[in-house]
């Protein structure tokens, strides 16, 4: 686990707050039973949304008279260069294995999927980059949407029935 | 005896035996590939455990916790890179052993040490929770509430490195256990209009997110672990250099059993684990030792080291079993599971699923034969194998693994893209040095405390002033006050200690 700095404390701060801007937002929305007794089922997440908010700022504060105390800048180019360049490729990949995933199923998604993360981990050749990842969707597939027999999204663009393929693997083998 | 109901239970049928010993093998293939943690194994494999039957899915996790703590240490004595934190000391002295050629003297005292330390808290755990549940079960809702702010105090100001930090991590797993029902009133909250959020966040997504994922963006970042190279250094061809003598055990015997007591009560706190377990042993074991071979290859440092790491796994599962607070990450989702299967968890489990709970004791009495097995004779071949796995082609899987793992949950797309979130957000934890076993933990445990608080309401017209009239009550927040306070106290010391030397040095 990483250690504790003003810096991160200050970063640490502003992401709690922004998690808790959406929920602040529909706090009022909540219903409250004009007979309920006791708590109502507004008043826990007052409570801790109003605590998070005020240790958050608290947390900030300190960290901003930490930082100027030391002449520390606030934001870190290195970082953020370095987030930038092998942190933000990497959710992208995921977000747009996800979407490929509404679009055409399991199979293609993962395998391209899986040989770009393989690449962005430093795997060079065909084998690696081409074989692997087919073999491996391969075996996913047949594992988790064959053996568990999980139902697969079916495709906004491609649409193919796994289960008949798997019933027709199956036939195969005699069974 | 309750434990032969237990072992009926187990071999009752194939699965739990099958799965038992299932989660023994990919517990020490995922301990002893670095990286690749216990937690994050078992993250992983949470939705193939909705296919099986109560005891083969507990026994799966369970059994992969045990075994992945022992087999970090391989990775640990032969390449000097822990596969799990609570490796580091053995690493420390397996390590110089393996550049002697002693590695399987190291190994063999490792696995023994291990296999001992988690005896003595499994037996604790088989023959000390149900009595210690049987006063948990009369407490009501005004001591639950104080149990909980308790743990989460205990558990917030103890893991990591800030208090206040340790705190918010508490507070957002509790803002976000709030999404979906109201726990009273069964009104949505927090929906934010997407139907899939009015049953709350699933579990599992956030977990994988949390826990996995987040870790597979920590390892792309970091650019040399992925060089990593491992090459073996031969082995003496001195048979009693690939052993344990009969002389070396009985001298290390009273490290064993003094570090699986410093395991034992380390393991039953909330929030304190194998790691402050394992170096508090080392510790101590190093300062009441007579030898001057320490961080040189000291066979006492393994025992020390291994036996009080194991001894956590067993008596973790004390506070979770007697008062339903999970004191670890692996204990949580050991928990998530049996709320998933329909189990009651805390301690009114000893009545209701009795065989189960017993089946499980003894699914982990299997582990730690099994393990101490396989261990003892094929630690080596175990360590050659992982050296032949690239560190790099294991982390692309475990990414693909995560999305399907997320998807096979409920079988909706938005549960991936829930654990894609939470996976930036668990690295933005571990970037930023928030909690993430504290998030975690109080995500789990915050609908029963907003339950268990909102009935305390309910039971009295005095409100609050109802914990004055309960001293158990009482005196769970007293512990929690208190530890709050030692450890501000504590940080306020280190902090003027550091500014004095900053200021003598400048």
């Amino acid at each position: 686990m990483e250690t504790s700095t003003p810096r991160r404390d200050a970063f640490a701060a502003l992401l709690l707050l922004a998690i808790c801007v959406p929920f602040a937002l529909v706090l009022g929305e909540i219903y409250i039973d004009p007979f309920d007794a006791g708590f109502s089922a507004r008043d826990f997440p007052v409570g801790v949304l109003s605590a998070i908010v005020v240790l958050s700022l608290v947390l900030l504060i300190r960290s901003i008279r930490q930082m100027r105390q030391a002449g520390t800048p606030f934001v870190d180019r290195t970082v953020v260069e370095e987030h930038l360049k092998f942190g933000l490729p990497i959710v992208l990949v995921g977000i747009a294995y996800v979407s490929l995933f509404v679009m055409f199923q399991y199979l293609v998604p993962t395998a391209i999927a899986m040989s770009v993360v393989l690449y962005m981990f430093k795997n060079r050749g065909w084998v690696r980059l081409g074989l692997v990842p087919v073999i491996a969707s391969l075996g996913f597939y047949l594992l988790f949407f064959g053996v568990l027999s999980l139902h697969e999204f079916p495709g906004t663009v491609v649409r193919y029935d796994g289960s008949q393929m798997w019933r027709g693997l199956m036939a195969l083998f005699g069974q | 005896m309750q434990i032969i109901d237990g072992f009926v239970a187990l071999f009752g049928a194939w699965q739990p035996v099958f799965f038992a010993l299932l989660g023994t093998i990919i517990g020490l293939a995922a301990g002893a590939i670095p990286g690749l943690t216990g937690s994050t194994t078992i993250a992983l494999l949470l939705p193939v455990t909705f296919y099986l039957d109560p005891l083969s899915a507990l026994a799966l996790i369970y059994t992969i916790s045990k075994s992945s703590d022992f087999a970090g240490s391989i990775p640990g004595i032969l390449f000097n890179t822990p596969g799990t934190p609570q490796a580091t000391a053995t690493a420390s002295e397996g390590y110089p052993l393996t550049l002697q050629g002693k590695q399987g003297k190291a190994m063999k005292m490792a696995v023994i040490a291990s296999a001992q330390g988690d005896m003595v808290s499994e037996l604790l755990l088989i023959f000390g929770a149900a009595y210690l549940a049987g006063y948990a079960a009369k407490m009501g809702p005004p001591e639950y509430v104080a149990v909980y702010f308790c743990a989460f105090i205990v558990i917030a100001s103890v893991i990591g490195d800030s208090v206040i930090k340790g705190v918010l991590s508490t507070l957002l797993g509790l803002l976000l256990a709030m999404i979906g029902a109201d726990a009273i009133t069964g009104l949505e909250r927090f929906d934010f209009g997407i139907d899939y959020l009015s049953e709350g966040l699933s579990l599992v997504p956030v977990l994988l997110g949390v826990l996995v994922l987040s870790e597979v963006f920590a390892r792309v970042m970091d650019r040399t672990e992925i060089e990593e190279d491992r090459t073996i250094a031969p082995e003496s061809e001195n048979p009693s250099d690939r052993r344990v003598t009969w002389a070396e055990y009985k001298r290390c015997l009273p490290a064993i059993y003094r570090s699986s007591t410093i395991g034992t009560i380390i393991g039953m706190l909330p929030g304190l684990g194998a790691t402050i377990a394992c170096f508090v042993a080392y510790g101590e074991q190093k300062r009441v030792s007579k030898s001057d071979q320490w961080g040189k290859g000291e066979i006492e440092g393994i025992a020390a080291a291994e036996a009080s790491n194991n001894a956590t796994s067993g008596a973790n599962l004390v506070p979770l079993l007697t008062l339903g607070i999970p004191g670890s990450t692996t204990a949580a989702m050991l928990a998530g599971v049996m709320v998933i299967h329909g189990i009651q968890v805390g301690p009114r489990v000893f009545v209701e699923s009795h065989d189960l709970i017993y089946g499980l004791f003894a699914a982990g009495l299997l582990c730690i034969a099994t393990y101490l097995v396989v261990g003892y004779f094929g630690s080596g071949l175990v360590g050659r194998a992982i050296a032949l796995i690239p560190v790099r082609m294991i982390y692309p899987f475990i990414f693909i693994t995560c999305f399907v793992a997320a998807y096979a949950v409920r079988q909706a797309v938005f549960d991936m893209f829930v654990m894609m979130l939470f996976g930036v957000v668990g690295f933005a934890m571990r970037r930023l040095a928030l909690s993430v076993p504290a998030f975690i933990i109080a995500f789990i445990l915050g609908h029963g405390m907003e339950a268990a608080l909102r009935r305390t309401m309910l039971l009295d017209e005095s409100g609050a002033m109802i914990f004055f009239e309960r001293p158990i009550a009482l005196a769970f927040f007293a512990i929690g006050i208190l530890t709050i306070l030692l450890r501000v106290r504590a940080a306020r010391i280190k902090f003027r200690s550091t500014t004095r030397a900053a200021t003598g040095t400048e």
